[in-house]
């Protein structure tokens, strides 16, 4: 019978963070697991390089600094991922390889992402507490999900389809669904 | 129109807990918004059944040949048991073990000693990053499963007793110690018939 496997201890942040700057590979951190992320489709690249490419330009009169996929957000309670589209208006921190206060956070759907985005940084998120809207736009269908905090401090979850229009708090703008998608 | 759906508000506990009352399937409450469990498989539940019914055994076992002293009293649920985790986040464990604690008034459990997890095929990332990053924060937490169904494949998460979580990968034919209730489970018990 086979010998119980030897225990290896859990990575700490501090590894982790260490270890993304050598390694070729990106990968997400939640308290000593990571999460190896893989290369996206044609429609995930056009749709997240257009929604980056409108928050940028409504960013340019702003000292907001806008990142699409290469930036790493380490939440309040020690979780480090890689938003697809980031929006910091808040000063730059001391570490050059992170932000940790952004107010926008977008994530485009692809299929092994649904769940990790639909719970996990839903919930991860929230607890940034700078930011004031995440986003989920669907892949194959004009579908964004809408999630943002109310005064009160609860977070409410709004679907936006078709036609309409998606407005974001910062850079304080509307982002058009049709733009989006458009030809896709 | 500008919005298909009126805005929904984050969830109280007390309001999920109604919805699931009259629900007729299960959903997990995380980020304050309710997300229906998935759909498991035949094998999926056997291996539950499996792991369920071995730790059932041994703790009656425990509890008539040992001293109480020596194993405190432990109760064994299966998925139909509500867990509180961290960030609030409100799930129903495959397996759940307490030991020396009770459920709050809603019987929401909330000290765990054991935890079991089988995973589903396409969802995975719920099981071996959601809910370990769920669980590893509860305080009573001595041990996380995840339970490969479709090989013979065990992740094991446990943490010492100064507090540090270790990772080992059971595979094949194996067994290993548990904490609670205090014994082994082998790989053979666990896929038995699968």
């Amino acid at each position: 019978m086979a010998e119980p496997a030897t225990p290896q201890r859990a990575m700490s942040i501090e590894e982790y963070l260490e270890l993304e700057r050598d390694v070729p590979i990106r990968h997400e951190y939640v308290d000593g697991w990571l999460h190896a992320m893989t290369g996206s489709s044609r429609r995930h690249n056009l749709i997240a390089g257009r929604i980056f490419r409108m928050l940028a330009d409504a960013a340019d009169d702003t000292s907001c600094r806008v990142y699409i996929n290469d930036m790493k957000v380490r939440t309040p309670n020690d979780r480090v991922y890689y938003p697809d589209i980031m929006v910091v208006c808040e000063p730059e921190p001391d570490d050059p390889y992170l932000e940790h206060a952004p107010c926008l956070i977008v994530e485009v759907a692809s299929p092994s992402t649904t769940d990790k985005d639909r719970r996990q940084k839903l919930t991860d998120y929230q607890a940034i507490p700078s930011l004031d809207a995440y986003l989920r736009v669907d892949q194959d269908r004009r579908r964004v999900e809408r999630y943002y905090r109310d005064q009160d401090g609860t977070w409410l979850h709004a679907t936006l389809i078709g036609d309409s229009t998606v407005s974001v708090p910062c850079p304080e703008t509307e982002l058009s669904i049709a733009g989006i998608y458009e030809g896709l | 129109m500008s919005q298909s759906t009126a805005p929904q508000r984050q969830l109280t506990i007390e309001q999920y807990l109604e919805l699931e009352h009259d629900a007729p399937i299960r959903h997990d409450l995380v980020g304050g918004f309710r997300h229906p469990v998935p759909e498991t498989s035949p094998r999926h539940d056997r291996i539950v059944d499996n792991i369920y019914r071995t730790l059932v055994e041994t703790a009656e076992w425990l509890a008539e040949n040992t001293e109480d002293t020596d194993n405190p009293p432990c109760r064994i649920m299966t998925r139909t048991v509500n867990l509180l985790a961290f960030m609030d986040a409100v799930y129903y464990p495959d397996v759940m073990v307490v030991c020396a604690a009770e459920p709050d008034e809603h019987g929401i459990e909330h000290a765990p000693c054991l935890l079991v997890e089988v995973m589903t095929p396409g969802h995975e990332t719920i099981d071996q990053m959601e809910k370990w990053g769920a669980y590893n924060r509860i305080p009573s937490l001595r041990m996380y499963l995840v339970v490969d169904p479709d090989r013979r494949r065990v992740e094991r998460h446990l943490r010492t007793s100064k507090g540090v979580w270790l990772h080992a990968v059971d595979v094949d034919d194996g067994e290993f110690s548990i904490p609670c209730p205090r014994s082994y489970l082998r790989l053979d018990e666990i896929y038995e018939g699968v």
